[in-house]
């Protein structure tokens, strides 16, 4: 036998947990935390070091040196011009081909008419792409392997020769190719 | 309401009271000795309690890429312990940030409860805690996702890609944790419960693919980045089947 207070106590918790119910199902989930990606290095960049061909162990700085990304339809990206000589720079790397073509020009300029000026040089990377899943805040990365380097050979090349040193492209703490100039 | 709360806790105060009688023993001065029995009824139910959560279907509700049922049973074995365990089964994809997975898979946990709430005659209410170990089996699909560059200059950050190697169902992958379980179960009608349960979770053990860790594990939830713990909640309607009685 229960008295009507406690009926009206059950239907009260009744409906509080009715609406509990309901309720916290869509409070719970807006509460998720977002996931930041903190980790280090996720998809890195290619380091390239400039040396002197003659002293191989020695950097030789390249003077306003201009680089940029031509793709496969002649469209050109700026990847980075400087006015203080440099001795390496980071090259994004594309992921979904297996290779990225570079124009490197040293002592770059622009003529009256607007024309590039400098040593023109033509570099390509060719790699194989490895995506991983990392975690949860990054999801998937990439890493590159290079396989080798193409320097298209002129009349006039600034660049004598290339070296894949680290030919696994998984961070950017060491050079992966070494570019030889005079 | 708040009446009605203030009540219940004083009723957890309140409820070492008044409820038991001693047994009394009168030795007559003749020889045939009078004992009285215990006058008090039998009055603790003991049997089988089975329901389902509601939290589970609800959300499937809200959620169309959300299914999972969970049953749920106690059974008590003593005035203030209960065996616990719940089942469940979950069919839940999620669109994260970088990535869109499925996570199928199903999972038992068992474990015990003590109610810490002292009833009044003929109730059989809870406030309870209580421990669990689960256990899942499951496999994770990764849908589709995009790849992490912080390097946007050929702008590749918003491709998605939906083939390729790590595109696939990853199988075989299960998760071992202990809980604690902190809750409440009404007896709103003769035999008929509610109640809600919190759980704080820790992840023992963990199969996962070497590709693609677990990011949800079924019956335990969220598996984060940073630390093993993990947090549930059920809300569930549970009925006693009564098998016999005690004092």
């Amino acid at each position: 036998m229960t008295t009507r207070r406690q009926d009206t106590m059950k239907k009260n918790v009744l409906l509080f947990l009715l609406i509990a119910g309901i309720a916290s199902p869509m409070l719970l989930s807006s509460c998720q935390r977002d996931d930041i990606c903190s980790e280090d290095p996720t998809t890195p960049n290619l380091v390239v070091g400039f040396f002197d061909f003659v002293n191989q162990d020695e950097f030789n700085r390249v003077t306003n040196l201009r680089v940029t990304e031509v793709n496969d339809d002649l469209e050109s990206t700026l990847i980075t011009e400087s006015t203080v000589s440099v001795d390496s720079i980071l090259l994004p790397l594309r992921t979904f081909t297996s290779s990225t073509r570079y124009v490197m020009v040293r002592n770059a300029g622009f003529d009256a008419d607007g024309n590039e000026q400098g040593d023109i040089d033509t570099l390509t990377f060719n790699y194989t792409v490895e995506e991983r899943f990392i975690s949860r805040g990054c999801g998937v990365t990439a890493n590159f392997t290079l396989n080798g380097i193409d320097v298209t050979t002129d009349d006039d090349n600034w660049i004598v020769t290339t070296e894949i040193v680290n030919p696994v492209i998984e961070d950017e703490t060491e050079i992966h190719v070494k570019i030889f100039h005079n | 309401m708040s009446r009605y709360f203030t009540i219940s806790i004083l009723l957890l105060f309140v409820g070492y009271f008044g409820v038991s009688q001693e047994e009394e023993r009168t030795v007559a001065n003749d020889s045939i000795p009078l004992s009285v029995n215990d006058t008090l009824p039998k009055n603790e139910k003991y049997g089988l309690r089975l329901g389902v959560d509601l939290h589970r279907p609800v959300t499937g509700l809200v959620d169309s890429d959300f299914f999972s049922v969970e049953i749920v049973g106690d059974y008590r074995i003593s005035r203030k312990f209960f065996i616990a365990a719940e089942a469940g089964t979950v069919d839940r994809t999620k669109q994260d940030d970088q990535f869109n997975y499925t996570t199928n898979g199903s999972y038992l946990r068992a474990g015990f409860d003590y109610n810490a709430y002292e009833n009044w005659l003929g109730m059989q209410n809870m406030i309870y805690a209580g421990m669990r170990v689960g256990y899942s089996a499951h496999s994770q699909t990764l849908n589709s996702y995009r790849i992490f560059n912080p390097d946007q200059t050929f702008n590749e950050g918003d491709t998605v890609i939906t083939e390729g190697p790590l595109i696939r169902e990853y199988d075989g992958l299960s998760g071992i944790w202990v809980e604690a379980v902190f809750g409440i179960k009404a007896e709103l009608f003769n035999n008929l419960f509610m109640g809600f349960s919190f759980r704080v979770k820790n992840l023992v053990s963990n199969t996962e693919a070497e590709e693609f860790k677990n990011l949800y594990i079924p019956g335990f939830n969220k598996v984060n980045d940073f630390s093993n713990f993990g947090g549930g909640f059920n809300y569930t309607i549970s009925y006693l089947i009564p098998i016999y009685k005690k004092r």
